[in-house]
């Protein structure tokens, strides 16, 4: 009864699988496929990436195929070899390990697959064709610099906050290491009293803010490495009473990273000093350019090609936030 | 009326095998569609990727299976894949051995010894502490991932841990993928050969099925339970060894979100939940179609958040089977 049943259900699954087949893979494939795979589709910033990864593609008349590796560094490995065995002509990447993919780029240069990073590195000695990426290291020094400055200006210090992204993502590992190397350099503005990571998880990130701030009531400043963790921070200040405006009494400063419609949002609000805008749709936008370059055998001039980002402050936020791609509608 | 008979008993046999081996029809069934409609299906580059992918999940699931059977769960063989990863990785790369003739062997037995202890644990906290292997593992998941992450920050700068010994990729597959498909067939022969030619394959079975009245009938029951947790254990140290070396680096968040693919494929394979039936080669066929399952979603072109949905339905329906058919028995004794 039980193998009975079994069969039957996954005969059922079997034939919806085979009814999802989109009719483009079944039918012979004329255009040039593009992989991409991506580590997740969580944060804005990746989702305004892919958009516009998307969007090039279709410009550019070419099939886009998309694979997601969930977070799995193990699973991301195996969907770009999917994504070689099916006849991508080139593969555009955003690891969730920059070590761990590094085997997958071997197995796509060995295959004569032309492979971009996406706003992402690599780790070792194999080294893609490509890598389009954000100074992470420079912006996020660059953006707290902005705030020591404003406070020596104001006279004043702060106990901090640091909340920290996913140590096996190269580019949290250099936002921490930018935002520590301020640190260390202004002891007297920013005392550090907490350190919470957050493993890229809004749970986790909003468990461990809670923590901190039962055991220091002091923090009046969070320096978070993403704009994807808005949502805990505000529930927590919510929840503390001290989701307050800039001026306001009990207000916690917020230096933050990314330019998405949270971070920029909240800066309109007043809630938010400076944040370090990356360019997601633009660095999405270059990734399948120059993955269909590469594929029609065209070399960079560069193989690595760096945003320098954009320093957005409560000061010039008129003037720039406009140009940055979490703006929106500006609602 | 012989001939009558003859047909009858050859349709019977014929059911009986296609019941008793519908895993197998299906994953026929699944690989024949793959190859009509899936672009690249039968290239031999995608026939290597598949069993390289199988090979990722094999060898732990052909361990968890040991503790299914006798009706519990091991969280911490994904614990085990990250700690054995990241340890093993650092013995080999970073340690006073790397960089010698001993770096590989002495990274292997890192990353096994490490799930022979985390399985030693399991199985004493299950046989002595009386816990459920439910908190028992949780806990000592909990803890590997913690110590995995922590290890990792501590002695590499960028988390993971690069600069392995190149002959060491041979165990992933860089070289060809003979060597860990064999290494892969010849464990699960072993764990095959462990359950259903020994007297601990009977005693496996028969707690599973009843650890009281395995233990009246004078079985070792105690000693059974911890050596499946230990064997367990074992068998993801393996596979952490098989994963760092296709990784070509130590990860501490290997094994993160496998855990879902290891349990549906014991679970479609045929082991029950309720333990006490089931077998290894049950869970190599449903390794094969849960990697076949994957690879296929991906050259289809399938909306990625499918394969999700497709593997939840078929593990909660097979659960449900599951206790639908024990409830049917229970009715009919």
């Amino acid at each position: 009864m039980k193998r009975h049943g079994i069969s039957m259900m996954v005969f059922a699954l079997v034939g919806v699988l085979i009814s999802l087949v989109p009719n483009a893979a079944r039918a012979a494939d004329k255009k040039m496929k593009i992989g991409v795979s991506m580590d997740s589709l969580e944060a804005a910033f990746w989702l305004a990436n892919e958009k516009a990864m998307k969007a090039e593609a279709a410009k550019l008349g070419v099939e886009y195929v998309l694979v997601i590796a969930e977070g799995d560094a193990n699973k991301q490995n195996q969907q770009v070899e999917n994504l070689i065995a099916q006849g991508a002509k080139a593969i555009v990447i955003a690891p969730k390990d920059g070590a761990a993919i590094m085997a997958a780029v071997k197995k796509a240069k060995s295959a004569g697959v032309p492979v971009v990073m996406n706003n992402r590195p690599v780790q070792g000695d194999t080294k893609p064709d490509l890598q389009i990426l954000s100074d992470n290291y420079t912006m996020a020094k660059q953006a707290l610099q902005w705030f020591v400055d404003k406070a020596k200006a104001q006279k004043k210090s702060y106990n901090a906050l640091l909340l920290i992204g996913n140590l096996g993502d190269e580019n949290a590992i250099e936002r921490k290491k930018g935002h520590t190397e301020v640190i260390n350099a202004n002891k007297d503005i920013i005392k550090v009293v907490a350190e919470v990571p957050s493993e890229w998880k809004h749970e986790v990130a909003l468990a461990g803010m809670q923590n901190a701030f039962q055991a220091h009531p002091e923090i009046d400043l969070i320096i978070t490495p993403s704009d994807f963790l808005f949502p805990p921070i505000q529930t927590v200040l919510t929840q503390l009473g001290r989701w307050k405006k800039i001026g306001e009494p009990g207000h916690v400063a917020i230096v933050s990273f990314d330019g998405d419609e949270n971070g920029m949002k909240h800066m309109r609000d007043g809630y938010d000093w400076v944040d370090a805008a990356q360019a997601a749709d633009k660095t999405g936008q270059l990734c399948i350019d120059w993955a269909v370059k590469l594929a029609k055998g065209e070399k960079p001039p560069d193989p690595v090609m760096r945003d320098p980002g954009v320093i957005v402050t409560v000061d010039n936020l008129k003037k720039v936030g406009p140009t940055i791609w979490g703006w929106g509608s500006g609602n | 009326m012989e001939t009558m008979t003859a047909k009858t008993s050859t349709l019977g046999r014929l059911r009986r095998f296609a019941l008793s081996e519908s895993i197998l029809l299906l994953l026929l069934l699944m690989f024949g569609g793959a190859a009509l409609f899936a672009p690249g299906f039968l290239s031999l580059f995608n026939i290597k990727n598949l069993l390289l992918q199988s090979v990722d999940i094999m060898v732990v699931s052909v361990g968890m299976t040991f503790v299914l059977l006798n009706g519990g769960i091991d969280f911490s063989c994904v614990a085990v894949l990250a700690l054995g990863s990241v340890f093993g990785a650092w013995t080999m790369a970073d340690s006073p051995l790397a960089h010698t003739p001993m770096a590989i062997p002495a990274g292997i037995l890192v990353m096994v010894g490490i799930g022979l202890l985390v399985g030693a644990i399991n199985g004493l906290s299950v046989v002595v502490l009386k816990m459920p292997s439910f908190i028992a593992t949780l806990a000592t998941m909990m803890v590997g991932s913690g110590v995995a992450v922590w290890f990792a920050s501590l002695v590499a700068e960028k988390a993971s841990i690069i600069g392995l010994p190149e002959s060491f990729f041979i165990l992933g597959g860089d070289q060809g993928i003979l060597l860990p498909v064999a290494i892969v067939l010849v464990l699960a022969l072993l764990a095959h050969w462990l359950l259903s030619t020994t007297l601990f394959g009977r005693w496996v079975y028969a707690v599973g099925t009843n650890p009281r009245a395995a233990f009246v009938s004078g079985m070792p029951v105690k000693r059974t339970v911890f050596l499946l947790m230990v064997l367990s254990g074992v068998f993801a140290g393996i596979q952490s060894v098989l994963a760092t070396a296709r990784n070509q680096a130590g990860i501490p968040s290997l094994g993160d979100r496998v855990f879902i693919d290891i349990v549906a494929s014991i679970i479609i394979g045929g082991t029950s939940v309720f333990g006490g039936s089931g077998s290894v080669i049950k869970t190599v066929y449903g390794v094969l179609f849960i990697t076949l399952l994957n690879n296929v979603v991906n050259l289809l072109g399938i909306e990625w958040y499918v394969i999700s949905l497709i593997k939840g339905i078929l593990v909660l329906t097979a659960a449900f089977i599951d206790v639908f058919s024990k409830r049917v028995d229970l009715v009919q004794r």
